[in-house]
């Protein structure tokens, strides 16, 4: 096993159950191997109960997570776009929902803490994301001019950080090495 | 319905001179649906109106002497086109607004605040763009004649020395459009509340002629 300095960043999910107690999942990349990965939950008490599980175990219980807010999202955005027809008119639906599907996927493939996504009066969808400190605004139009489609701000705490603007792949490259970047920092507190 | 005067600009009235960072926007929404439960932060459509969206320059009050009341205050088209325009803190408007007719009372609308400090002078750097853009968002006393307490929320850019509405029209002023009002919406989500802070007076030799 590689000594815990040598450990690539672990990815944290945290999930809010129907008994309103946090459960805390934590696996290392390492676990890809076949290791066991460390899981655990606390209660609203911050009792903790630490289990293993391994990696294809834990990336169900994410997705299970992941696809409830997909749903949800989608969901969402449909509805709002039945409210704004006045402004959307012009954007055939399904079109602007296969737009919003794409963003809403790749965003949640992030490993959001919390999500929202909302369409705008601008003609874009704006997608926001918390992921440990961080808070991220990410806005996709509908109608791209001059080939800049996506605008990204984000927060690293109180502190404003450079935004992006480009295309949507160039956007999502940008906010990769963004949150990458971050990655270690944000979840090296956990390892044990 | 009697307009409240307090509200308009009068002669002994100046441009606000004192710091107001600690003092609160505050800005009306068309309901009290204003919070995202998703994410904890107001909802994009809660900034501004559609006819607004295109402008990063978004229009709010001091609170204070504009208290949250206030925002009820929604002007008609006839008051639109009398009342809704810039102007010298020191006019004198006359006849002031008349309930029906210029002005109606609108009870479903709620309200975001922001703090000043949280957002003056916070930065807009697209550094990693060719077309590189920094702007610096500036919070500004811009009276009007239905409210002396109308405030701005603008954007300075540093290279061309001058705010975002000043630049002559051009595509580059239309795509920085987009990108301002991003950055001015974001702002406030992550600032914005909808809780009502303590009392700050402000003190009438800020706004009042010697």
């Amino acid at each position: 096993m590689p000594a815990l300095a040598d450990r690539p960043p672990s990815i944290e999910v945290r999930k809010q159950n129907s008994d309103d107690a946090c459960l805390y999942r934590l696996f290392n990349q390492y676990a890809r191997s076949e290791d066991p990965c460390l899981y655990r939950l606390f209660n609203q008490y911050s009792r903790q109960r630490s289990y293993s599980v391994y990696y294809g175990e834990a990336i169900n219980l994410f997705s299970l997570e992941s696809d409830n807010n997909y749903i949800k999202l989608t969901t969402r955005i449909s509805n709002e776009y039945d409210l704004l027809i006045e402004q959307y008119g012009d954007i055939d639906k399904a079109e602007l929902l296969a737009i919003a599907d794409e963003t809403i996927s790749v965003l949640l493939d992030l490993f959001p803490d919390k999500i929202s996504a909302e369409l705008t009066y601008q003609n874009s969808l704006v997608v926001t994301f918390k992921k440990s400190e961080n808070l991220f605004f990410f806005e996709r139009f509908f109608n791209p001019q001059d080939n800049e489609e996506v605008i990204f701000s984000y927060y690293e705490g109180s502190v404003k950080k450079p935004s992006f603007s480009g295309t949507f792949q160039e956007a999502l490259t940008r906010l990769s090495m963004e949150i990458e970047l971050n990655t270690d920092q944000l979840f090296t507190a956990y390892i044990r | 319905m009697d307009y409240p005067v307090v509200l308009l600009p009068q002669a002994e009235r100046k441009l606000i001179d004192c710091d107001m960072s600690e003092q609160y926007l505050v800005r009306h929404t068309p309901d009290k649906n204003i919070i995202d439960p998703d994410v904890g932060l107001i909802y994009e459509k809660a900034i501004c109106s559609p006819s607004e969206s295109n402008m990063p320059d978004l229009s709010t009050s001091l609170l204070g002497v504009f208290q949250i009341e206030h925002i009820q205050i929604s002007l008609t088209h006839i008051g639109i086109d009398v009342f809704s325009h810039y102007c010298e803190p020191d006019i004198v408007v006359e006849p002031i607004p008349i309930y029906e007719q210029d002005f109606l009372l609108d009870p479903e609308r709620g309200c975001w605040l922001v703090q000043i400090l949280k957002i003056h002078d916070e930065e807009a750097d697209y550094k990693y763009n060719e077309d590189k853009l920094k702007a610096v968002c500036k919070v500004i006393h811009s009276p009007m004649a239905w409210n002396f307490w109308h405030f701005s929320v603008r954007w300075f850019l540093e290279k061309d020395n001058c705010y975002w509405h000043e630049l002559e029209e051009s595509d580059r002023k239309k795509k920085w459009s987009q990108r301002l009002a991003h950055e001015t919406r974001s702002l406030v989500r992550k600032f914005a509340t909808i809780e009502l802070p303590e009392p700050n007076e402000i003190q009438p030799e800020c706004y009042t002629k010697p």
